[in-house]
């Protein structure tokens, strides 16, 4: 590659100003080779985002499940302020909290983390046992108890 | 060119019988570009396939699916690449093309049971066949799973992946 840039840049022109055959068929050479890449690095560029969206999502999910689990084992009174990042890749997310764990939804697929045994509600009246998280939003996760000493974890959104 | 701008008869025979060559040539040449973007798209498609087993990220339909029947592929799992081989299987007369199957070797260091490991054998096949006819945008050709995939003059099929 290095010899047919050279061979270009040096002898691609003659002292007259005229191309030379062997500079014209390196540049051709040269474009041959750069189109067959460009195929490559295009489908090389597809596969990197994609497994970027699903290790984002993956990151997230485990982030979210652990400030819940750490505010669970610091006991009642505790909170946290999450913020959720606005977009996975410039895709628009969901994440979905409840009893059987934390699911992030993107772009069609299901990314899932393990929540351990914890009440998770979005309600301050511990109605729900759901919580729904959306992008680009402040959370206040925090350690409640309720009348009969049950722990939950509430996750209210900020203004 | 001389000095007068006229081309030497030799540049002309040079010339004609690139030419030649190149067209004689051809047929196998771009016979084998094709067979060398399926390589590389397959490959594509293993590292996306293993980077979606490894963070258990899913297709919702099949997360549901795995989530009710196959609970331990909610996690990550470890999966490490072996290697790959491509069996020509022949003219195939339905399609009217030559049948080329892919076969991947792979491991894992996790305990699972053989149908778990075909699921993410599934996965990585999915994306091998899905990048094949993004490729050579033959999504329209194929149906949801991509099976098989087409390549402007192959169907590419793909074996269960083999766990060693």
């Amino acid at each position: 590659m290095v010899l047919i840039l050279n061979n270009i840049n040096v002898s691609m022109m003659e002292s007259k100003g005229m191309i030379s055959a062997d500079g014209l068929i390196s540049f051709l050479v040269l474009i041959i080779l750069l189109t067959s890449f460009i195929n490559i690095i295009g489908d090389r560029i597809d596969t990197v985002n994609s497994i970027d969206e699903a290790s984002e999502s993956r990151v997230l999910g485990e982030n979210i499940a652990q400030e819940i689990e750490t505010t669970r084992s610091n006991g009642p009174g505790y909170y946290t302020i999450y913020k959720t990042p606005r977009t996975i890749l410039h895709e628009y997310y969901v994440v979905h909290i409840n009893s059987s764990g934390l699911f992030i939804f993107v772009n069609g697929k299901t990314c899932y983390s393990f929540l351990g045994l914890v009440r998770v509600t979005g309600s301050e009246y511990f109605r729900d046992l759901e919580v729904t998280m959306k992008p680009d939003k402040t959370y206040n996760i925090s350690n409640t108890q309720d009348t009969l000493t049950n722990t939950w974890i509430v996750v209210r959104e900020l203004e | 060119m001389d000095d007068h701008g006229q081309i030497s008869a030799e540049f002309v025979m040079i010339v004609g019988i690139g030419l030649v060559t190149t067209l004689i040539f051809a047929h196998a040449s771009l016979e084998a570009i094709e067979l060398n973007t399926i390589t590389s798209t397959a490959r594509n498609g293993i590292t996306e396939g293993i980077a979606m087993d490894s963070m258990a990220v899913y297709p919702s339909e099949k997360f549901k699916k795995y989530s009710e029947t196959y609970p331990r592929l909610k996690t990550c799992s470890r999966v490490v690449y072996i290697d790959t081989r491509c069996i020509n299987l022949g003219y195939d007369r339905t399609y009217q093309k030559t049948k080329l199957q892919i076969k991947i070797r792979a491991s894992t260091p996790d305990k699972m049971n053989q149908v778990e490991m075909d699921c993410l054998g599934d996965r990585i096949n999915y994306y091998v066949r899905k990048n094949i006819c993004k490729a050579f945008k033959t999504e329209d050709r194929a149906n949801i799973y991509y099976n098989p995939a087409f390549s402007d003059h192959y169907i590419i099929t793909t074996s269960n992946v083999e766990w060693i």
